[in-house]
């Protein structure tokens, strides 16, 4: 029985819950047993809640059998990234920095959820990576294929949403964060238009390009987590009202929708991956969609694109991890005086790849060293907008791959850090530009997990639910052939 | 040789520019919701937000911004119809983020103009520009130990920028002095230079009068009174003089007052500008000022203390430099014209008003002293002649000790006017005989010695006699 509820998707948890024919506190038990079982090997949670999840599951059913109006989530269980805020539970970031830091707040995002915590997913420190492997906690293993990365940095997130772990999970998605896992692992994820989920008690790396995103097993599950996730916050001047109910009219098909695939900028991506796009392309016209190649050059550059993304990213980096000094909180070493504790604490809590943007983004901004190459790149995103929008006067999607080919053996880059952020090749357009962008499984090779991603332009997510929903029924075959079942 | 500044023959010349911070008088700090209130237990005004705890997001008090547009208004500057917040990213315990969120490239008003009056001269003092920051916390250094307090980090800030566009320590005292009338009239800040309310960092270089090169300028940093920065300033002056006299070089550099010793020391050389790597602040969206925005915000303006001024002299017949005094702070002057709005006798309102009240209120009246309407009834009765001034004066305090009615008080202390013949009688009989001399340079033609014997009158009856009455009997009996 356990096992079977871990099987259930959101919406039908959502609904039995609702109906009372199953008990918030049964759901949540199931996963807390499946949660024993699968994270020795999977490892992607960093703290598991059970005794607040209880407590959730209880207050949701005393609330259902009250009669009272829930939120459409409550009693669902969720599992959270560790870089957002739940108050009461440490939120380390997958940093010795922030080992033992338990916020007294909770993000704006947890609190429109309203479900049942079931505990903090691992994530590459302070969720700068793609492998998900720089932790306090270590690698999160793929599910499919133990031996490899589940991707990153929401690695935990899409390994535990995959692993049937928990139904679903938040992740975030700076450049590529939430997307490559999610096709990693073989799930779906949608990094919304940028403003729409309220950014408040999330932990910020870049903040003019962070969102905040769903990890769901099915397109259907991600349109109706996400509705539950937005909302314009008071307390997030950013933040924007979103276009409104992303499942209504999900079911509506492709017909007249225009999509232009990815032609060029495809040398990267290995053959097998050029194949599982192209067949998702032609899918797409089956099913009634105007399909077509982007015009060569129409894309801007990726490569251009992927360093702008890491200068703008760094700069935000080194300014947002400034508070990190060893004085309010979090880890603390011994000095003489402000700048040795500062500089001790860093030293011996921060791991080489937060060093090494911390660095580089101060760099980007200082104009006395030499750099200051940042406002330069903020017209160089100006530009990247530009091209992206006319694209999108001829379009309403743009079809092209999540990653370069399929999960990496973990400790494939190790030695190579910065060869690891080619794989966010494909997906930093979206934050660049701020343009919604969902990643589905299109089937694979060799057993494993591979993803295509749709973009659309600001609050499309509708028209993207549609086509991915659309197309996710017809590639649902090739994923069952192609990609093996969980190993754990 | 020591040269003074101020004289127009000095072969020097000093070039001033004056960068001031005044806390801007919300109720909330700029981006949370922690109280503003001086004086706190240390660290109770603080939340996630304002100690900068991961996650945590600004949110910018329309109330900073509006503030900050009046300063604006006040001054006459230029309003940026779009500015935004930066990042100035640097490293100190009491900054909270690591960084300050201020307005680097776009602040919300530019240009404008401060009106000073030195020797009677009005000129007006050119400003830089306006912005909004938020203010750092606090270092408190114990022994070998030093602790934080954040009550203040999250203040809102305006800082008021100045050309080098002042020439004397004097000008810079009246730029701070207008500053602070103003800003406070119209209740932008409360300017308390001992709460840090208002600080003031001072820029000051000198150059040879008939050059127009500036000398390297030196930075003075926290002034913590008005006096303060006048003696800093004639002191660095005289040090660059001497510097440049002796055939040395001025170094940029930082330097701090000491108030004992009444000198600026050194305290660090800036030959290198920091880097503070500025950058757009992401959180913040950028402000956008209509103009029905900024007019609704004028028309809710208090009329600037000069214009107020200007009212009162042509209203109640008040010189100019009473004015001044009578619009020194917002409430003084609603106090003042609740007084002289309530009684018919203006004249003796204003005079009373400026010589018994206002020393007795200070800087920044708070509450009242005398009700307007006890001093509208001291008007009254000294305004129909039934009292004397001296006893109209004393009124006023007993009436504001007590609260009780003045001309209850008059009656009950026998202070009212001796209008009487009969009643005045004695006391000008024995005010002859104590007189003698007077009485006989009197008769011998000296007609003032008369007043000598009406000040007797006057003492024996303890100021109550009416002089004119009083006078004119003594003649009488003289004349017997």
């Amino acid at each position: 029985m356990n096992n079977d509820i871990t099987l259930l998707s959101v919406r039908s948890l959502a609904e039995e819950i609702n109906k009372r024919n199953i008990s918030s506190r049964e759901v949540t038990e199931a996963y807390i047993s499946r949660i024993s079982q699968t994270e020795s090997q999977v490892n992607g949670y960093i703290t598991v809640t059970p005794t607040l999840a209880m407590e959730q599951a209880d207050e949701a059913d005393r609330a259902f059998s009250a009669g009272e109006t829930c939120r459409p989530l409550s009693g669902v269980p969720y599992a959270v990234k560790d870089n957002v805020a739940v108050s009461g539970v440490k939120m380390t970031c997958a940093s010795e920095m922030l080992r033992d830091f338990v916020p007294t707040y909770t993000a704006t995002v947890c609190e429109n959820v309203g479900g049942v915590v079931l505990g903090k997913t691992n994530l590459d420190e302070f969720a700068m990576g793609s492998a998900c492997e720089r932790s306090i906690i270590g690698a999160t293993h793929n599910p499919i294929d133990l031996s490899r990365s589940a991707g990153g940095s929401s690695g935990g997130s899409a390994a535990v949403v995959a692993a049937k772990s928990a139904p679903w999970a938040i992740a975030t998605d700076t450049g590529g964060s939430a997307r490559q896992p999610a096709a990693f692992c073989g799930v779906v994820s949608m990094k919304p238009t940028y403003g729409i989920v309220s950014r408040y008690g999330v932990t910020e790396l870049a903040s003019s390009l962070d969102t905040v995103c769903p990890i769901t097993r099915d397109v259907y599950d991600n349109a109706l987590v996400l509705e539950s996730m937005t909302g314009r916050d008071s307390r997030d001047m950013t933040s924007v009202e979103s276009s409104g109910r992303f499942t209504e009219g999900i079911e509506r098909g492709v017909r007249g929708l225009r999509i232009g695939m990815l032609g060029d900028s495809l040398d990267m991506c290995e053959d097998e991956a050029v194949v599982r796009l192209f067949r998702a392309g032609e899918m797409l016209g089956k099913l009634g969609a105007e399909i077509d190649s982007l015009a060569p050059g129409a894309m801007p550059p990726l490569d251009v694109a992927l360093s702008s993304y890491f200068v703008i990213a760094s700069a935000e980096c080194s300014s947002n991890m400034a508070r990190y000094d060893g004085i309010r909180y979090g880890y603390s070493a011994y000095g003489e005086n402000y700048m040795e504790i500062m500089k001790h604490s860093r030293e011996r809590s921060l791991g080489d790849e937060v060093k090494r943007r911390m660095l580089s983004g101060a760099y980007a901004l200082s104009r006395s060293l030499g750099g200051g190459h940042y406002l330069d790149i903020k017209d160089v995103q100006t530009n990247i907008c530009r091209a992206v929008s006319q694209i999108f006067e001829k379009y309403d999607i743009i079809l092209m791959p999540t990653a370069a080919g399929v999960p990496f053996k973990l400790g494939d880059y190790s030695s190579n850090p910065t060869a690891l952020y080619a794989s966010d090749s494909f997906t930093t357009i979206a934050n660049l530009t701020g343009c919604p962008a969902i990643t589905i499984p299109s089937g694979g090779w060799e057993g494993l997990p591979y993803g295509v991603m749709l973009m659309g332009k600001k609050h499309s997510e509708s028209v993207l639910y549609r086509a991915a929903y659309a197309l996710e029924d017809s590639l649902s075959e090739y994923v069952k052939t192609e990609v093996r079942r969980c190993e754990v | 040789m020591k040269y003074n500044i101020k004289d127009k023959s000095c072969p020097y010349e000093a070039v001033i520019g004056l960068e001031v911070h005044v806390e801007l008088k919300t109720e909330s700090k700029i981006f949370c919701s922690c109280s503003t209130r001086f004086g706190d237990e240390p660290n109770a005004n603080v939340c996630p937000t304002c100690l900068g705890m991961p996650g945590t997001l600004p949110v910018l008090n329309r109330r900073a911004v509006d503030l900050a547009l009046m300063c604006g208004l006040a001054f006459g500057c230029m309003i940026n119809r779009e500015s935004h917040f930066d990042r100035k990213n640097y490293y100190y315990p009491d900054l909270p983020k690591g960084y300050q969120i201020t307005q680097y490239e776009v602040p919300i008003c530019e240009g404008g103009f401060v009106p000073i009056t030195v020797d009677g001269e009005e000129r007006l003092i050119e400003l830089t520009r306006i912005h909004i920051e938020e203010d750092a916390g606090k270092l408190i250094h114990r022994g070998d130990k030093t602790l934080v307090n954040y009550n203040r980090a999250g203040v809102p800030l305006c800082e008021i920028v100045s050309e080098p566009d002042m020439h004397t320590p004097d000008e810079a005292k009246a730029y701070l002095e207008s500053l602070r009338r103003i800003l406070s009239y119209i209740g932008v800040s409360d300017c308390k230079m001992n709460e840090g309310s208002l600080r003031c960092d001072v820029n000051v270089s000198v150059k040879r009068r008939d050059s127009d090169v500036l000398g390297v300028k030196c930075e003075i940093k926290n002034l913590n009174s008005i006096n303060y920065v006048g003696k800093a300033l004639e002191d660095e002056i005289d040090r660059q003089i001497s510097v440049l006299e002796s055939g040395g070089e001025i170094r940029s550099e930082t330097r701090r007052f000491n108030e004992s010793g009444g000198k600026t020391e050194h305290m660090r050389y800036k030959e290198t500008a920091l880097d503070y790597r500025y950058f757009a602040e992401p959180n913040i969206p950028p402000i956008y000022l209509t103009n029905a925005y900024i007019d609704s915000i004028k028309r809710r303006m208090p009329k600037l203390p000069d214009a107020t001024a200007e009212d009162i002299c042509e209203k109640y017949g008040v010189k100019w430099d009473d004015a001044v005094l009578l619009t020194s702070s917002r409430s003084i002057t609603e106090y003042f014209i609740a007084c002289a709005e309530a009684t018919e006798f203006k004249t003796q309102c204003v005079n009373l008003f400026i010589s018994e009240i206002l020393p007795v209120l200070g800087e920044d009246a708070k509450g009242q002293y005398i009700t307007p309407e006890n001093m509208a009834e001291v008007c009254g009765v000294f305004g129909r002649g039934e009292v004397v001034s001296g006893a109209a004066k004393k009124l006023i305090h007993m009436s504001a000790e007590s609260g009780d009615s003045p001309a209850l008080i008059a009656r009950r202390e026998n202070m009212l006017k001796i209008t009487d013949a009969a009643e005045l009688m004695p006391y000008i009989h024995s005010s002859v005989v104590a007189c003698e001399k007077a009485v006989a340079d009197y008769k011998k033609g000296k007609l003032t010695a008369i007043k000598q014997i009406v000040g007797a009158v006057m003492k024996s009856t303890g100021g109550r006699a009416d002089p004119v009455l009083a006078e004119k009997m003594i003649e009488d009996e003289l004349k017997k």
